[in-house]
C-alpha cells in the first residue's frame, strides 16, 4: 500500500514537471540576451552551374541555413514526431526516398514520387511536380499539414518549436527575434528554404569531361552523342530538348506520353492542369533534372518505372500520341546497345562528392 | 534690393532655360500578341492551315536589338534582348488577349517613324551560354540553347497537323531555329508618338498561320514536320522568311 502511494506521488510529480516544461516563459523578450549578428552564408556554386539568385526577402545567412538544416532533419515537424522532411528526401538518394510514392505518418501514401531537391534553388517555374507553389518558402509550408505527409498543423509545430530547448536560440540567431513567441511558420519556412538553396550538386564526371579534365569511356561518349544529337553516326535520342545542361532540365511542364489514354479528360492525376485549370495542361508534369538520376529511382512523377532501362524503353516507343504530348516524344528506334550507351552517359551525371559534406546530412547524428 | 532682384531673375531664367532644354523620357510597352489571322491564338485550339487543320502547342522566340527610329532620323536603342513566351501567355482566350509585354524603358518623348526588331540572339550574345546567367536573365534558358549548334535556339514553333481533316492530328511538327544564318532583322514603318505621360504602348501581332506560311512559302508539315538541324536550312529559312509577313505593328 505504501509503495502504491509512493508510485502515485512520483507519477503526479512527473506529470507536473513535464507540464512545467511545456509552458512558455512568461516574460517577453526572453531571447534578447542572445547575440544576433547576421553573417552571410558563403554559397559555393559548382563551376558548371549558373549564378544563383537569392531573394532579398530571405538572404542566406549562416545561422538561417543551419536552422533550416536542423528543421529539415527533425521529426518535430510531424504530428507524431516520426517523420521529417528528410524521411522522403534522403541525401544519399539525391534527396528522394527510393519509393514509388511516399508513406506519410498515418501510413497513407501520396500519389506522387518524392522529388529530388538537388539544385532546387534554380526551380524558377514553381515547386512540386505540378508547380503549384511559387517559391521554396511557400512550398515548405505545405507538407507539414498534408494528411498524407507530416499530418501536423502549424500552430502545433510552432508551439513545439517555441518550447524546444534549442530552437528559440536558433531562431533568434537566424532572424533576430526578441521573444520565442515570435517563432512562426513563415520563419521556419524561410529557414528551410535557405537550407534547400544550398543543396548544390554539379561536379559529376560529365562536368569534369566538359572542363576537359577527363575523357569519357567509349559507351559514355556514344551515349553523349545520342543524348545531344552531336554526331550523324548515331541516332538522335532527342533527350537534350528537355534535359539540357547545366541543370539537365528545362524546368518546364510537359506531357511525356506515359499515359496510354486517348482523351485529356482521362488523366487520373491531372498534374499541371489541376493548377492552371486548363485541360490542355492535363497530364503535364515537371521535367525532372537528370543530375544524379542514377540515385533517384524509381522514375516519373508516380514512380512507375523502376529502372533507367524502363525509362529508355518508354521513350524509344514514342509516347501515346495524345493531343498535348510534347512533339519531341517520337519513336527513336534505338537498339538495346544504344539504350545502354545512353544509360552509361546518364550515369556520368552522378555526383556523390557531397556525401563527404556533413552540411548535406543530419545534424542530429 | 536691385541686386537681389537681379539675382532672383537670373536664377529663375536659368531654371526655366534648363528645364526647357531637358529631354524627357517615358517607358513604352511593347505588347506582343499571338494571332491566327485576325483571331487571337489559343494554345491547343485548332485553325485552318493549308488544306488541313493545325494546332500550336508551343511558340516562343528571342527578340533583340529593338530600336525606335525618330522622325529626325536619330536611333534609340530600346532593348538588347528579351524573350517572348507565347505558349505561357496564350493558354486561354482571356490571357491571349493580354499577351506578353516587354518594357522599353526610358524612351525619349517624341515622334517615331520606324520600329526595328530582330528575332534571335545577336552574335555577341550568342557566343555565351545559359550557365553564364542567373535565372532572371532571358539568356539563362537552357531550354533555348542547343549545344550541337553552339547557338541559342532563336525561335520554337511546335504543334500538330491534320492534313486530311479527318479529325485526327496525325502529324507532330516542330521547328527550332538558331545560328547566325537565321538571325532575322525586321523593320516596321510606324507613326508613333511617345507622349509625356504613362501608358505609351505599341502592339506587335504575330500571325502564326503566316509563320507556317502561305502560297509558295508554306512549311510542308507533312513531309518535313521536324526540323532542328541547321545543316539543312531550307525549311527553317522558309520559316524565318515568313516572319516579316507574320508580324505587324498596331499603334
Amino acid at each position: 500500500m505504501r509503495a502504491l502511494v509512493w508510485i502515485t506521488l512520483l507519477f503526479l510529480y512527473l506529470c507536473n514537471s513535464s507540464c512545467t516544461l511545456d509552458k512558455l516563459p512568461e516574460n517577453e523578450g526572453d531571447l534578447i540576451h542572445i547575440p544576433f549578428e547576421q553573417i552571410s552564408y558563403n554559397l559555393v556554386i559548382p563551376e558548371s552551374l549558373q549564378p544563383v539568385e537569392i531573394p532579398a526577402s530571405n538572404p542566406l545567412t549562416q545561422d538561417g541555413v543551419e536552422l533550416g538544416r536542423h528543421l529539415f532533419f527533425d521529426p518535430i515537424l510531424s504530428v507524431d514526431s516520426t517523420l521529417s522532411c528528410s524521411s522522403c528526401h534522403d541525401p544519399k538518394l539525391a534527396f528522394t526516398d527510393g519509393e514509388m510514392t511516399s508513406e506519410g505518418v498515418t501510413g497513407e501514401r501520396g500519389i506522387r514520387s518524392s522529388m529530388s531537391l538537388i539544385n532546387s534553388v534554380y526551380f524558377n517555374t514553381g515547386m512540386f511536380w505540378d508547380g503549384r507553389s511559387p517559391s521554396l518558402e511557400d512550398q515548405a509550408l505545405l507538407p507539414i499539414e498534408d494528411p498524407k505527409e507530416l499530418n501536423d498543423d502549424w500552430e502545433n509545430v510552432e508551439a513545439k518549436m517555441r518550447r524546444s530547448s534549442f530552437y528559440p536560440e536558433m531562431f533568434r540567431k537566424a532572424f533576430g527575434i526578441d521573444d520565442r513567441k515570435e517563432i512562426t511558420r513563415q520563419l521556419a519556412a524561410k529557414a528551410l528554404a535557405q537550407y534547400q538553396r544550398t543543396l548544390l550538386v554539379g561536379n559529376s564526371k560529365f562536368d569534369r569531361f566538359s572542363r576537359n579534365e577527363i575523357f569519357l569511356e567509349e559507351d559514355e561518349r556514344i551515349g553523349f552523342q545520342m543524348f545531344f544529337d552531336s554526331s550523324a553516326l548515331f541516332p538522335d535520342a532527342e533527350c537534350a530538348h528537355c534535359h539540357p545542361p547545366p541543370l539537365f532540365t528545362t524546368n518546364e511542364y510537359i506531357n511525356n506520353g506515359i499515359e496510354p489514354i486517348s482523351d485529356l479528360s482521362e488523366f487520373e492525376d491531372k498534374g499541371r492542369g489541376e493548377v492552371s485549370g486548363n485541360s490542355f495542361d492535363n497530364g503535364k508534369f515537371r521535367v525532372t533534372s537528370l543530375r544524379n538520376i542514377e540515385l533517384s529511382a524509381p522514375y516519373m512523377h508516380d514512380g512507375r518505372f523502376e529502372t533507367l532501362e524502363e525509362v529508355l524503353d518508354h521513350y524509344d516507343l514514342g509516347g501515346s500520341g495524345l493531343i498535348n504530348e510534347d512533339e519531341l516524344i517520337t519513336p527513336l528506334d534505338l537498339t538495346e546497345e544504344q539504350k545502354q550507351q545512353i544509360i552509361a552517359f546518364l550515369k556520368t551525371l552522378t555526383d556523390t562528392s557531397y556525401y563527404e559534406n556533413e552540411h548535406f546530412f543530419s545534424p542530429f547524428e | 534690393m536691385n541686386k537681389v532682384s537681379a539675382l532672383f531673375a537670373l536664377i529663375s531664367s536659368l531654371i526655366l532655360f534648363s528645364c526647357g532644354d531637358k529631354e524627357k523620357y517615358r517607358d513604352v510597352e511593347l505588347n506582343v500578341l499571338g494571332m491566327v489571322g485576325s483571331e487571337h491564338l489559343v494554345i491547343g485550339n485548332s485553325f485552318d492551315f493549308d488544306a488541313g487543320t493545325a494546332i500550336i502547342t508551343k511558340s516562343d522566340f528571342y527578340i533583340s536589338d529593338i530600336q525606335l527610329i525618330a522622325d529626325d532620323g536619330s536611333t534609340h536603342d530600346a532593348l538588347d534582348i528579351g524573350f517572348v513566351d507565347i505558349s505561357l501567355t496564350h493558354d486561354k482566350l482571356e490571357s491571349s488577349k493580354i499577351g506578353n509585354t516587354l518594357n522599353l524603358s526610358a524612351v525619349p518623348v517624341g515622334n517615331y517613324k520606324q520600329l526595328k526588331i530582330s528575332i534571335g540572339v545577336p552574335a555577341d550574345l550568342n557566343s555565351t551560354i545559359p550557365s553564364d546567367y542567373p535565372n532572371s536573365n532571358p539568356l539563362s534558358r537552357s531550354s533555348h540553347y542547343w549545344s550541337a549548334w553552339s547557338s541559342y535556339i532563336f525561335q520554337k514553333i511546335q504543334g500538330k497537323y491534320d492534313a486530311d481533316n479527318d479529325g485526327v492530328l496525325e502529324t507532330d511538327f516542330f521547328y527550332h531555329t538558331g545560328s547566325e544564318a537565321l538571325y532575322e532583322t525586321l523593320s516596321f514603318d510606324i507613326n508613333f508618338e511617345v507622349a509625356d505621360e504613362q501608358g505609351n504602348q505599341l502592339k506587335l501581332e504575330v500571325d502564326h498561320r503566316a509563320i507556317l506560311g502561305e502560297g509558295t512559302n508554306y512549311l510542308d508539315l507533312e513531309k518535313n514536320p521536324g526540323q532542328h538541324d541547321i545543316s539543312d536550312l531550307e525549311q527553317l529559312q522558309k520559316m524565318t522568311g515568313n516572319l516579316q509577313l507574320s508580324m505587324k505593328v498596331i499603334q
